[in-house]
Parts: structure tokens; sequence; C-alpha cells
């Protein structure tokens, strides 16, 4: 299996990479870091997964610049149901623009049809609880923005927390099999069944995760809390 | 010498008064050290710290790490050479904390008392303190990853900290030159605020010829000015060193002060002036950290016109503070407590990496980010995943102890670290930790603990105490 690891010099944030080094070291893949200045390997060659991480405001930027002669390739290879994770705020690069404090619209590259709005004095951080098909996910939030538009497909269901943005009943963007969450950090290690449906999205099977059994226990006590009603949710 | 501010009308007074009255009353209640007498203030009067007089020679000091340490070393220091120092080292380093600082430097009648005041600023809170306090001298230690919470990344506290010089002109910059984040402090990069006119002053430290870890979560992983991935051709710890961005050139500032050699065995420290000159002086632990926070302290003295004899003498009158650092004996061992700050992957990092390289045998007991009592304030795990336990896979870390609400995300991330299994043991229950503790093949327990966790380790290191004790061994 072959992971390309889109701009980790700038999509580098919260641990989100170490999602990748994970899913690697579940399946035994190689894992290719495409730099800002680099071709992409998916335009050229079958990449199995695209994974793109949390990224600073100027970094999105950078990533938007390096992806947009590639845009025409990244639409076929989803079109052709090629399997991609954005996490973070690299889900804002997909959509149509970030308005900015000043009201400025940032243009982005089109792939969602949703924008987002940011706020940098008023960062949002919360803890997510939620459905992908009929498995639990469980996640944290921290970002500056929420994404608001037409969406017709999200990636999990909310059952506490905020969707795309607060109110919305999804969370995160799935068109075919490219997947965007707002969720940060390593999204794979603190959900492990999610984990072994990606891979098996992935043709890897009933793959045996990494330390399974450890993360397990931290996925139930986890989905235990996050079940509590008493917890606070946001801040 | 004060500087003189127009008066406030009758809400300043009235709030000076309300802050001061509180003073005596927070004391009785023991409540002493909160920013309670700042923040009646600034309800009060909003513009409280427009009006309130000051002394002329303010310093504050920020960062992401070491700004408390070296806050309290700059404070010590001046207070040992006998001026009446105000300072919010008790307190809070936000806008209410320098509020009530600067309220106790002063008399009913808004007279400046003090000769210097020394504020530790919050790296976000530098844009409404410099609003109305103007340093004389800023300091700034290191631009880091920090708690994502409320800090998100570094990207965005260099254009925070701008903004706060922008409000100072005048002030005298004093920067970490092996820092590459906030070393370019004043310089735009896209963030908004154009090349501020501030006087800038640069420390550093040679290559000690030790070779530093490469993070796995880099504070600089691309160039601020053409986003080319910068290459270091030297390392102290993480990214804090010597670069050169491949692609447009932009590499670390000239140091005008620079340590040219740390002897750790011997605790000296030796500094070459911008003028050339080289002296000796106090090192006041065996860390790399502690002896940048040294170097920016000695640039600042020498800036502020104190001889290099003095600074020396003034340096080896002070000791790190104890909610940092303490050490006791027992059973033959040495038992650490040692703050390592969870939610700060860079900061925990430079720890692991200090407590790898540090040659003693130890054991490590962890007590970071811990549930403080209140569910609102517990932010994430994703920190787990920017910190390099990887450094702490090392045959002298014999043995680690995880204990508390997160032990099994712990246990989850030492074992995706490589951390060996048989000597990796994880509990719910931290007060467990004594009965726990095994003394053989060490030299030394480390009780690694957050800000907020320090009681909480000397607690149980007295418990552990007790235990060796018991045991029948020596007492060291």
């Amino acid at each position: 299996m072959l992971i390309e690891l889109l701009y980790p010099e700038v999509c580098n944030l919260f641990g989100d990479l170490m999602n990748v080094e994970y899913l690697a070291r579940c399946a035994d893949a190689q894992v290719v870091r495409t730099g800002l200045k680099d071709k992409p390997r998916f335009v050229t060659e079958k990449v199995d997964l695209l994974y793109m991480g949390s990224v600073t405001e100027r970094g999105q930027e950078l990533a938007r610049d390096a992806l947009t002669p590639h845009l025409e390739a990244l639409k076929a290879r989803t079109e052709a149901g090629g399997v991609t994770l954005i996490t973070g705020n690299a889900l804002e690069i997909f959509g149509q623009y970030i308005t900015d404090d000043d009201g400025n619209n940032i243009p982005m590259l089109g792939l969602f049809p949703t924008h987002a709005e940011r706020h940098l004095m008023n960062r949002f951080n919360g803890m997510f609880l939620g459905k992908y098909e009929d498995i639990t996910v469980v996640g944290f939030k921290s970002q500056f923005g929420h994404s608001y538009g037409p969406v017709e497909r999200g990636l999990f269901e909310v059952t506490r927390g905020a969707g795309l943005h607060p109110g919305e009943r999804f969370e995160g963007i799935r068109v075919k099999n490219l997947m965007a969450t707002y969720l940060i950090g390593p999204l794979l290690i603190l959900n492990p069944p999610f984990t072994k449906r990606l891979l098996k999205l992935l043709g890897q099977g009933d793959a045996e995760l990494s330390f399974e059994e450890a993360a397990m226990d931290a996925y139930n006590d986890r989905v235990r809390d996050f079940s509590d009603p008493k917890r606070g949710f946001e801040y | 010498m004060e500087k003189k501010k127009p008066g406030g009308g009758i809400r300043f007074w009235l709030a000076l008064w309300a802050a001061k009255l509180s003073v005596p009353v927070l004391k009785l209640t023991r409540h002493n050290g909160t920013n309670f007498p700042g923040s009646v203030a600034m309800k009060l009067c909003p513009d409280f710290l427009k009006y309130l007089a000051m002394p002329e020679r303010i310093v504050a000091v920020t960062g992401t790490n070491g700004k408390t340490t070296a806050t309290n070393f700059i404070c010590d220091m001046l207070k040992n050479d006998g001026l009446r120092v105000v300072s919010n080292t008790a307190g809070s380093n936000m806008y209410a904390g320098a509020a009530t600082a600067l309220m106790e430097g002063v008399g009913i009648f808004n007279r400046c008392r003090s000769d210097v005041a020394v504020l530790e600023v919050d790296e976000r809170s530098t844009r409404f303190v410099f609003a109305h306090v103007k340093p004389k001298y800023l300091a700034v230690t290191n631009i880091a990853r920090d708690s994502i919470k409320r800090n998100a990344h570094q990207e965005y506290i260099f254009d925070l900290i701008n903004r706060g010089i922008s409000l100072t002109p005048d002030t005298t910059l004093i920067l970490n030159a092996d820092d590459p984040v906030s070393s370019f402090l004043g310089e735009d990069f896209g963030g908004g605020d154009a090349h501020a006119p501030n006087r800038r002053v640069y420390y550093g430290m040679a290559g000690q010829g030790q070779e530093a870890f490469v993070p796995g979560s880099p504070d600089f992983p691309v160039c601020p000015r053409c986003g080319t991935k910068p290459e270091f051709t030297l390392r102290h710890y993480r990214d804090i060193g010597t670069f050169r961005c491949p692609g447009c050139g932009l590499s670390s500032k000239p140091r005008d002060y620079v340590a040219l050699k740390l002897n750790t065995a011997a605790r000296r420290l030796t500094v070459e002036d911008k003028g050339g000159e080289v002296s000796d002086y106090p090192m006041l632990s065996d860390t790399v950290f502690n002896a940048y926070n040294t170097v920016m302290v000695i640039a600042l003295f020498r800036e502020m016109g104190y001889s290099r004899e003095r600074i020396a003498e003034l340096l080896g009158k002070i000791k790190i503070t104890e909610t940092r650092f303490t050490l006791e004996r027992a059973g033959g061992l040495d038992l650490y407590t040692y703050a390592a700050k969870g939610q700060n992957g860079s900061a925990a990092s430079a720890v692991f990496e200090y407590l790898a390289k540090e040659p003693s045998k130890k054991e490590l007991v962890m007590l970071l980010d811990e549930h403080y009592g209140d569910d609102q304030r517990i932010e994430t795990v994703t920190w787990l995943y920017e910190s390099d336990f990887e450094y702490l896979v090392r045959d002298n870390i014999v043995r680690i102890i995880i204990a508390g609400h997160r032990y099994l995300d712990y246990a989850l991330r030492l074992r995706l670290a490589g951390f060996p299994e048989d000597r990796l043991l994880c509990l719910e229950d931290e007060n467990a930790i004594p009965e726990h503790v095994e003394t053989e093949g060490i030299d030394a327990i480390y009780f690694l603990h957050d800000v907020y966790t320090v009681d909480k380790a000397r607690r149980l290191r007295a418990r552990v105490m007790e235990k060796l004790s018991g045991g029948g061994k020596n007492e060291g």
C-alpha cells in the first residue's frame, strides 16, 4: 500500500501526522512525503491513500497554491473513488473560500460547496462524539473557523459536540471516498474501529492494528467518558 | 525615576483605592497572589494602566518556554542589587496580573514607590499590556509548540507578539538569535504588521559538540519568507540552533551575546559580549534550556549597564524556583520533582531530551496533564503525539510509571514510541504509585509534574521517601 502525505512541512500541527505513521505500521505501507515544491505522486501513479493534516493559516494558502496546478488530477482521482483523508483545518483548503477577520474572501480549491469563516480571536475548542456508519467516533477540535454551506453527505453524524459548525448535524464532508473532518490529532489512533473500516476500504481486509488491545482500551474508556452527560464538551 | 501620567478622574482613584483595599483583605483571607486587585481596578476603570504611575525602568519577559524561570531570575537579581522591585511572579501573567503588580508599586496617591517593574507577560496578552505599559526592555525566550487551546501554533503567537511590539517602538528587544521563530520578531512575514523600528539585541550559544535529537514535530518547519524547508547546521535542542534557508538565503541572526562554553559539571558558563570581552558566569542548572535563560539575563543586564563582574555576583546568589525543580535524597537515591508541562509538546520534549542525555539510571513517575477537578479545563490528548516520547527509549530510563485519569492514553503512546512493555507500569490510581516504585538498579527517581501538579508530585515523593526510609536504607 502506498500512502502519500501532502505537504508535511506545513500540514503538521497537533500530532495529525501520527495518523499516517500509525496506518503505515498497521498495513506495512510505504509512505511518500510530498513537499510544497514537489510534484504530487498521485498525479502520475496510483496512490492508495492521500493524506493532509492540520495547518497554519498562512500554510493553508501555501498548500492551496501547491495543489492548484493538480486540481484536475485530484478531481479525477476523487471521481474514480480514490481514498483521501483530510484532517483539521486542511478541510477548509478544499472549500470555496475562507472569510478572514477583515471580511476578505480568500479563494480556496472549490472541491466542496462550503466556505469557512475564520475568527482569529475566537478559537473553538471542544470534544466530539459521533457516528461513522454504525461505528462510534470520538475526537477533539481546536480551530479558528467553522464551515458553512450545503453539504450532501457529512463524514460523521454528530451525537455530541459541534459539527461542521455548531448546530450542524454533520461533522466533516464526504465526497465519494474523499473524507474530510475538522477533528484533529491522532484520529486513527483514538478510533481503532474507524481505522479498521478505513483499512478495509483501502483493500487491507481485517488487518490487525498496532497495539490494538491498548488502543481499544483507551478508545472504550474515552467513549464512556464522552457519553457521560455530565461531562463538559466545550472548553 | 517615575513616569508621570495624566490624571484619570474619579474612576481611576476609586479603582486604585478599591484595588489597594482588596490586598489586605485577600491576605487576611489567605488569598494573596491572585489577580483580584488588578481585576477590580480594570472593572472600575478599564484604562487603569493608562493613569497608573510606573517606574521608568520596566522589563517584560515573554515567550513559550522559560519565561517564568527567567522572570524569577531577573527579579531576584534586581532585588539582590538593592532595588525596589515590583513583579507578577506570584500572580498571573495576563493583563490583570500586570495591573496587580504595578498597582502594588504605587502609594494611595499614585506615587511610584518602586525602582523597577519586572513583568512576565503571556504571549497573547502582549497586545493588551503594551497598550499602556511601555517596557524599556522586552526579553523573549522562544516561540515553540504550546497548548493548542490557547496558543494554536507558533505562527499565530509570532503575529500576536508582533502586534504587541508595534505598540511600543521604543522598547529594546532582547531576542534569542538561535530560535528561528522568535528571532524574527519585529519583522513582517505576512502577519500584517510592518517592520518594527525597535532596537534589537540578540543572544545565543555556540556549538557545544553535543548532537541534539531531531524533533518529530518541529517548531520551525518552513522558512517564513519563502516556504522552503530550512537546513540546520547546528542544533542545541529542538529547532534551537543555526539555520539557513536554501530557498531564499534567510538565516539565523548574528549574536551580540554568545555563550561560548557550557561547563555543566562545574556549573559555569563562558559568555562573549558584543565588544569581544569574555567572562565566566554561574550556571543555575545543567540544562541547555536554562543556560539560554541565563544568557538572556546576562544580555539584559549588560544592556541595563551592569558590569560583567556584578552580573556574575548577582547570578551566584540566586537559585531556580522550587516550583520548577527540587531535589531530596533518600535510600541512597536522588529524588527530583521536575516541571515538564503537560499540553506543551515542545516543553515536554525538551525535558525528555534532557532526561535521556543525563546519564544517571532513572525511574520516571509522570504526573502530567491530569484532571484538575474541573472538566472544562481538560484539553485534548493531541499533545501526546506532538511530544517526543521516543526520546525516552534509552537504557538509562530504566522504568516509567504512569498514573491517573489518562493512563490508558499514556500507555498507548509509550508503547507506540517503542518503550519496552516490561519497563512500563500504568496505573489508574496515582495514590498507588509509592507501593510500585522500585529502587533496584537506579540512581534517581524523577517525579515529572505539570504546573498544576507540583504539590501532588511533592506529596508522592514524600511518601516514597517514607517508604525508602522505612525500608531500612540509609538516608542520603
